[in-house]
């Protein structure tokens, strides 16, 4: 399983699918970048408040814990902050900077075997409602997101980026470090083995 | 149909049914057609979950930017430190000056003694086979005088450092104040409210900390201080204390191992949670009137010499000013105010290095 991933972007705004996203767009996001790297609290306050949902969102969906996610997205920032210095912002969205620091950090909290043992998956699903129709629901949101974590860590990342974070193709192939095909076939993978722990899940039930 | 094609009409007819059009693109797939459709519907029903969750920041989401900006606080005062003119970060007095003040001293003393003790004794054995024991007594005589001269000699020739003695002395003692009028050097926190400064930026620093206990789950809690920043507190066998339970006010005592993990080497229980009873009598800790949360420097604080200081007394050191201090107030590690570095860290509490951080894209 590939628990870090290392990557350059692979991707550059000719290929993005969200083609239409203007130029003035890409010049805000340059200067809040700078602005980030001259440790502007300010910046920070709106690079928190404009991504720090979408990063909680995708560590939330990935471990299940609200509490624990929100500690970790705050720790993506301070991580961020920690290697600001160092980013070279080459069109390539700041989210995607830290959906890959969310990965990173995910992984490193989920090898952690105390932790692992303290946050029990009990949690699955948290505040989520129970489902009352098992077999007239397919994707009852809890059974999803359980059968989701039994993904592959990349068949994992490709589900969230692709339709819970609403990330294009080539966006997602520059987040994980793997070419657009790559993303596709894992996509393609994903959503059989989804499909297979879902109808074993509504078997199991109505058993 | 190839696997690469299968991925690719799969891919269509997910775009497509976000678009209302999968219709178009399964026309191009043949036996494929059905498991085509099974799997762009379940895509479809993937987003509509995604859509009744809230993406918003929730209120825990909301607390923890107090984390992120106080790490914020920590770069720009590591930043402003770094930056400072090296001038005014040197003390007066280099401790390596100190350094080699005593180790000139005490070099050529000892070799000095153990030429009188080695070259007597080797002298005398030689002096006894040479001429009989009844020379021997006024011949080791005239060597040892001889010996202790050149000691003297040797001695005598030593280089004066700093230009007196005080100085030296100052290693174990009092430091002087700079000869530029900045502040001296002080030997722990408590001598000087002020040093919080240079105490904030010294890596893996101690801190003893009051707050109150929330998340509490296994060997971790989280530490909320009357200024609302959070440290996640981690125990461990050593930990030595109370039970942190939730929602009492404790004193912890601990590591900064990055970020605002806390590890605790002690935990003291201050108050009971709200409705169980006080067991505790512990005096409350005198916190400065604007709440300020009370880093406390301990034994590393103390000397220039780099040697172990007494026991940490645990207590609460001044309030942490956040505010850079005056020219040349910021020491070094290794003179006065600054243990020396352990190399545990950045000094700034970010960055701990566990491999989670950002790759340069």
């Amino acid at each position: 399983m590939n628990e870090r991933i290392f990557l350059r972007p692979k991707t550059d705004r000719h290929h993005r699918q969200d083609g239409d996203r203007p130029r003035g767009d890409d010049a805000a996001e340059a200067e809040l970048v700078a602005r980030l790297q001259a440790l502007d609290e300010a910046a920070w306050e709106e690079a928190y408040q404009r991504h720090a949902g979408q990063v909680y969102r995708y560590i939330y969906f990935r471990l299940g814990d609200q509490h624990v996610a929100e500690d970790l997205a705050a720790d993506v920032f301070v991580k961020a902050l920690a290697g600001i210095k160092t980013y070279s912002w080459r069109g390539t969205p700041l989210l995607a900077w830290l959906y890959r620091i969310a990965h990173n950090v995910t992984a490193d909290y989920r090898s952690s075997a105390a932790r692992r043992a303290a946050h029990s998956a009990g949690d699955l699903g948290g505040d989520l409602p129970e489902r009352t129709d098992v077999l007239g629901e397919l994707v009852a949101r809890r059974d999803m997101l359980a059968a989701i974590r039994r993904l592959t860590d990349d068949q994992q990342q490709v589900i969230l980026l692709r339709f819970y974070q609403g990330l294009s193709n080539a966006e997602v192939a520059a987040i994980i470090g793997k070419p657009e095909g790559a993303v596709k076939a894992l996509q393609s993978r994903a959503l059989k083995s989804l499909r297979r722990f879902l109808t074993e899940e509504m078997v199991r039930r109505s058993a | 149909m190839t696997s690469d094609r299968f991925d690719e009409l799969l891919d269509r007819a997910i775009d497509a049914g976000a678009h209302g059009t999968a219709d178009d693109a399964l026309a191009r797939a043949n036996g494929d057609r059905r498991e085509l459709e099974d799997l762009a519907e379940l895509a479809q029903q993937l987003r509509a979950d995604a859509a009744r969750r809230s993406s918003g920041i929730t209120p825990g989401l909301a607390e923890n930017w107090a984390i992120v900006r106080a790490a914020v606080e920590r770069a720009q005062l590591a930043e402003r430190e770094a930056s400072a003119p090296l001038r005014e970060r040197r003390p007066a007095t280099p401790w390596w000056r100190r350094r080699v003040a005593l180790a000139s001293l005490s070099m050529p003393a000892g070799v000095a003694i153990a030429l009188i003790l080695a070259g007597s004794g080797g002298a005398a054995a030689a002096t006894i086979v040479a001429v009989g024991p009844e020379r021997t007594l006024s011949s080791v005589t005239e060597f040892s005088s001889a010996a202790v001269h050149r000691a003297a000699d040797s001695l005598g020739s030593l280089p004066v450092v700093g230009g007196d003695h005080q100085d030296d002395s100052s290693a174990g003692g009092t430091p002087k104040p700079p000869s530029d009028g900045s502040a001296p050097p002080t030997q722990s926190g408590e001598d000087a409210p002020g040093r919080a400064v240079a105490a904030t930026a010294q890596p893996q620093e101690d801190l003893t900390l009051e707050g109150v206990v929330s998340r509490a789950a296994g060997n971790t809690f989280t530490l909320t201080v009357d200024t609302g920043e959070k440290y996640k507190v981690n125990t461990d066998a050593s930990t030595t204390g109370d039970a942190a339970s939730e929602g009492a006010r404790v004193r912890v005592h601990g590591r900064l191992t990055g970020g605002r993990n806390l590890h605790a080497d002690d935990v003291r229980v201050v108050a009971a949670p709200p409705g169980a009873p006080d067991a505790t009598e512990t005096p409350s800790i005198p916190r400065p009137p604007d709440g300020t949360p009370v880093p406390t420097k301990t034994a590393n604080d103390n000397g220039s010499d780099h040697t172990p200081g007494p026991p940490a007394d645990h207590t609460p050191g001044p309030p942490a000013d956040r505010t850079p201090g005056p020219p040349g107030d910021h020491t070094p590690p290794g003179e006065g105010g600054g243990g020396p570095p352990n190399g545990r860290g950045n000094g700034n509490g970010i960055g701990n290095g566990n491999g989670g951080g950002p790759k340069k894209p």
